[in-house]
């Protein structure tokens, strides 16, 4: 086929083109923010014990927490390395806590504000005989133990609060030695202050870790390992980046050959990769627009935009035989506007699925996919005009014969598939389904993680309130019921926030509980009469007493910086304009509790982690079924109001369906269950059915047909293989989409083709040209 | 009394050994450790200055030590008050005024170095000690002192040094240096 650009008289029309493209790379260039968060396809919103879930997932303590594993070598081995990693990473101000499992009490000090505050904290007895009390246990404490550290606590705190206080924050299992695995690693936590999708701050404090490894030990079979969600993120970013990298090249190349072999010209080539560019730039630049951060499983999803949005020019040149560009584009419109338009509101619905990142793939498709479309239709055209080599494709139009066998049969043998050979059930409702993070880094890390928590963290009770003391006060009123719970044997105990942050209220009793200083003063020279300690042995205690009413009220942001911080963030969180507190709850007998729970007069819910993330995901697939019906609905009523009429649509229907149930009957056979990736893989699959099935039931010359064949095929090749190399990703999210796109493709093409005929009769009357 | 206490107690507890053992026939570590090891069972009366600045005057305990094998020792104060700890190998049994704890000694790098070097001592083990702490030996035979610095740093920091002195295949007494301000001192008697 040859074909020549047309003189100049089209330049505004470049001109008008070439500006818009302008401007999106301007809006990139200032707009354009990668994110890499994994819990932006996480679903957004639903119950109040889900915001608090999901929080926590991605902002809470534990996604600060980079786990580390240190295998090989021996026993003693990877014990003094897992200390003098500790002893090394503490020291980094890049870590707020490093633990291994010892808690080394010569080197634990009281943080602010606990030290100042105590006496608000807890309640203290300091009436005399307490007092005295207390001062002949810390005579006998100073007796079995010695050292300035020992004096100081004791000296500031004659009752030890602050070590019982810290002794009750301290996370758990630190009394039990050093953490190792089941498989044999030492394993330490790691808290990092930036937080855990700070990709910079995490890749330097990753850096740190492995540097202090190399340096420490240096035995050859000594392995590091590091999971985590900012060690996930990192390397998400870096495979996102190798992997979108490689196989965009290899994708790039394979569509290149097809292209160049189906339209034998450089130039044409180059014309048809203008629709798919220009989508991509629009898609990407409205992403920008609408969305803070883009995230990158978003970007390397982009170039899916190549096999779909590459279709229109290979329509467009396979039908602009014999005619001018302008004449090719008006007959074939009708059918690539709804192509586009039933394809668009497919991508559509994802923007309704809950999540953002998969609403960032709807925007980014739909919007793709119209201006791809609107590129071919107005732009292309007056690129090239055509001279016909093989003859014009005009002639009478005929309808084709279309059968609903071939969709019905390949329907009913994919039912019996999924019913007969398919073992288990369809849905994987896990949320780690959704994770773009290899599933055997996930369970790397649940084997290393599993050392260092002893505490079930499937059970907690969540509270709100409009203010922190209000909540406060909330959580107090749970704390004397939950003690009520202890004492009946219903769990073994609980950690709160009030462990921590009393409300102001119950701070202002204990400040008033506090004598004044000459009072105190007197009641601890009582106390010390006849023991050897000097007179001035508690000044520490009597200025910190004195200093109670400066500091009250301890409020939560005083914790800020502090090395508690993680804690109350664990126990703390504003959430959707509210404060929540989360009670975790130790050796719960969860049954009868959740029914105490229930009866209690207090707004407290009742948080199975477990369940409840089961059900989050059901509640997603649930919405998802409903966004899809919606889109389906829409697809039918466009194709309706086209009035392309009942048979074909029927046609394009069952075809549609067929194609749909063989790609499910596959994709579940190779991944065992559909996940929400899949289902959105699906509604680009939908959008393909209808395009192919559109194209193959208009009506068309015979010739005209010929040209529909060859550019159906070519599309089918540029968008199965490029699929299929996405297929063989290594990130769970892209080789969801690439199995479920080159399936559905295949399924699609070999429905729509087998399911019609052409005729040779022309028709009676002149038919509708969509 | 608190856990955090624990690892000083066991410094004083495991030192105080009087016992005979084969003459060397050199002066060198090896030779004194020989002269001062004990074999188990053995118990020895001790009295002990505690040397703190929160402290108008030394707080003086006395009570009695007994060393049952590795990781077993108990400690009986008598005087001011009465108070027993039973060291168990990872474990503190603490008994005072009726009331018993266990403390966990896993926690603590110094304890389980303390604990290590103070075993080294009793079973005559030089090449254990020195693994532990830098020594230095001055003296004869007939009267000798040993200085022992813990290696780690870590250790160092809350434990500045050990004085051991000792002569004629007797352990005298043992000074535990805290810091500057505060040491404690045991000295040892038969029992009886």
């Amino acid at each position: 086929m040859a074909m020549r650009i047309p003189g100049s008289g089209h330049w505004k029309r470049h001109a008008i083109w070439l500006t818009l493209a302008a401007i999106l790379v301007i809006v990139l260039l200032l707009r354009l923010n990668l994110s890499f968060d994994l819990s932006a396809f996480f679903p957004r919103e639903t119950s109040l014990g889900n915001d608090v879930l999901l929080q926590q997932l991605s902002q809470g303590p534990g996604s600060r927490l980079l786990v580390i594993g240190i295998q090989g070598g021996t026993n003693t081995q990877r014990a003094e390395t897992s200390r003098l990693m500790q002893e090394t990473l503490v020291a980094d101000h890049q870590f707020a806590n490093v633990f291994n499992g010892e808690l080394d009490l010569e080197q634990v000090s009281v943080p602010e504000p606990v030290k100042s505050g105590y006496l608000l904290m807890a309640d203290v007895d300091l009436a005399t005989p307490a007092l005295a009390m207390a001062v002949q246990q810390r005579l006998r404490d100073l007796a079995f133990g010695g050292g300035a550290m020992l004096r100081g606590i004791i000296a500031f705190d004659p009752y030890l609060v602050t070590l019982d206080l810290l002794q009750k924050l301290a996370p758990a299992k630190m009394d039990a030695g050093l953490w190792f695995a089941t498989d044999g690693s030492a394993v330490l936590l790691a808290e990092t202050r930036a937080a855990g999708v700070d990709l910079i701050a995490q890749s330097q404090a990753i850096d740190s870790v492995q540097r202090a490894f190399a340096d420490l030990y240096d035995a050859p079979d000594m392995r590091l390992e590091i999971t985590g969600v900012g060690a996930f993120s990192v390397e998400l970013e870096q495979t996102i980046r190798a992997e979108a990298r490689f196989r965009s090249i290899l994708a790039s190349i394979v569509v290149t050959i097809i292209l160049l072999v189906a339209l034998k010209s450089f130039r044409l080539f180059f014309i048809a990769a203008l629709p798919a560019g220009m989508g991509f730039l629009a898609g990407l630049a409205a992403l920008t627009l609408l969305f803070d951060e883009v995230h990158g499983i978003t970007l390397a999803f982009g170039f899916t935009l190549l096999g779909l949005a590459g279709d229109y020019p290979l329509h467009f040149f396979s039908h602009a035989r014999g005619q001018s560009g302008l004449d090719a584009i008006k007959a074939i419109w009708p059918t690539m506007w709804l192509g586009a338009a039933t394809t668009a509101i497919a991508f559509l619905a994802m923007v309704f699925l809950g999540s953002n990142g998969l609403a960032q793939l709807g925007v980014f498709s739909s919007c793709g996919v119209v201006v791809a479309a609107l590129v071919t239709r107005y732009w292309l055209p007056v690129m090239l005009s055509v001279k016909a080599e093989i003859g014009d494709l005009g002639g009478p139009l005929v309808l084709p014969r279309l059968s609903h066998v071939p969709a019905a049969l390949a329907l009913i043998l994919a039912l019996l598939v999924i019913q007969f050979v398919l073992p288990g059930g369809m849905w994987n409702d896990e949320l780690s389904a959704l994770s773009p993070v290899d599933p055997d880094r996930i369970q790397r890390d649940r084997v290393l993680r599993s050392a260092t928590t002893s505490s079930d963290m499937r059970y907690q009770l969540v509270l709100s309130a409009a203010s922190v003391e209000q909540l406060l006060r909330e959580s107090e009123q749970v704390d004397s019921l939950l003690q009520a719970a202890v004492a009946d044997g219903l769990l073994a105990g609980w950690t709160s926030v009030t462990a921590l942050l009393p409300s102001a209220e119950l701070q202002a009793q204990r400040l008033q509980s506090i004598p004044d200083a000459a009072e105190l003063d007197s009641r601890l020279q009582a106390a010390i009469s006849g023991t050897p300690f000097r007179v001035d042995a508690f000044a520490p205690f009597l200025a910190a007493a004195a200093a109670a009413k400066s500091i009250y009220p301890i409020e939560s942001a005083d914790f800020d910086g502090s090395p508690l911080a993680s804690w109350r963030d664990g126990h703390l969180v504003y959430l959707n304009n509210h404060w929540v507190a989360l009670v975790t709850l130790l050796r719960p007998d969860a049954e009868k509790l959740e029914r105490r729970v229930r009866s209690w007069p207090a707004e407290v819910e009742w948080l199975d982690l477990q369940q409840s993330t089961r059900s989050l995901m059901r509640d997603f697939r649930r919405e998802a079924a409903i966004a899809v019906g919606t889109a389906v609905l829409l697809i039918l009523s466009l194709l309706t109001l086209e009035r392309i009429g009942l048979r074909r649509l029927l046609w394009i229907a069952s075809t549609v369906t067929g194609s749909l149930a063989v790609t499910i009957a596959v994709v579940v056979y190779v991944h065992g269950a559909l996940t929400l990736i899949h289902l959105v893989a699906l509604l680009l699959v939908l959008g393909l059915d209808l395009d192919y099935a559109l194209f193959f039931s208009r009506a068309d010359s015979l010739r005209g047909r010929q040209a529909t064949l060859r550019s159906i095929i070519a599309c089918a090749a540029s968008t199965v293989l490029p699929f299929f190399i996405l297929s063989l990703s290594s990130i769970p999210v892209l080789k969801f989409i690439g199995l479920t796109v080159a399936v559905g493709s295949c399924a699609s093409f070999t429905l729509a083709y087998f399911g019609q005929r052409s005729r040779k009769a022309p028709p009676e009357q002149s038919p509708a040209t969509t | 009394m608190n856990s955090r206490t624990t690892n000083f107690f066991v410094l004083g507890l495991l030192c105080g050994w009087m016992s005979g053992s084969p003459e060397a026939s050199d002066f060198d570590l090896a030779s004194v450790l020989s002269e001062i090891s004990v074999t188990p069972p053995a118990q020895v009366r001790f009295r002990e200055e505690r040397h703190n600045p929160m402290l108008n005057d030394p707080l003086v305990l006395t009570g009695f030590l007994e060393y049952l094998g590795p990781g077993h020792v108990n400690k009986t104060v008598e005087s001011p008050f009465q108070e027993s700890y039973q060291i168990d190998q990872d474990q503190i049994r603490v008994e005072r005024e009726g009331k018993e704890r266990i403390l966990s000694l896993r926690n603590n790098q110094m304890m389980k170095t303390l604990l290590g070097g103070i075993e080294a001592v009793l079973a005559g083990d030089a090449n254990r000690l020195d693994a532990i702490f830098s020594y230095q030996l001055t003296g004869n035979p007939g009267s000798w002192v040993l200085e022992l610095v813990p290696r780690s740093s870590r250790v160092a920091r809350h434990l500045a040094g050990l004085r051991i002195e000792g002569g004629s295949k007797t352990l005298y007494s043992m000074r535990f240096n805290f810091d500057e301000k505060e040491w404690q001192l045991m000295i040892f008697s038969p029992p009886g």
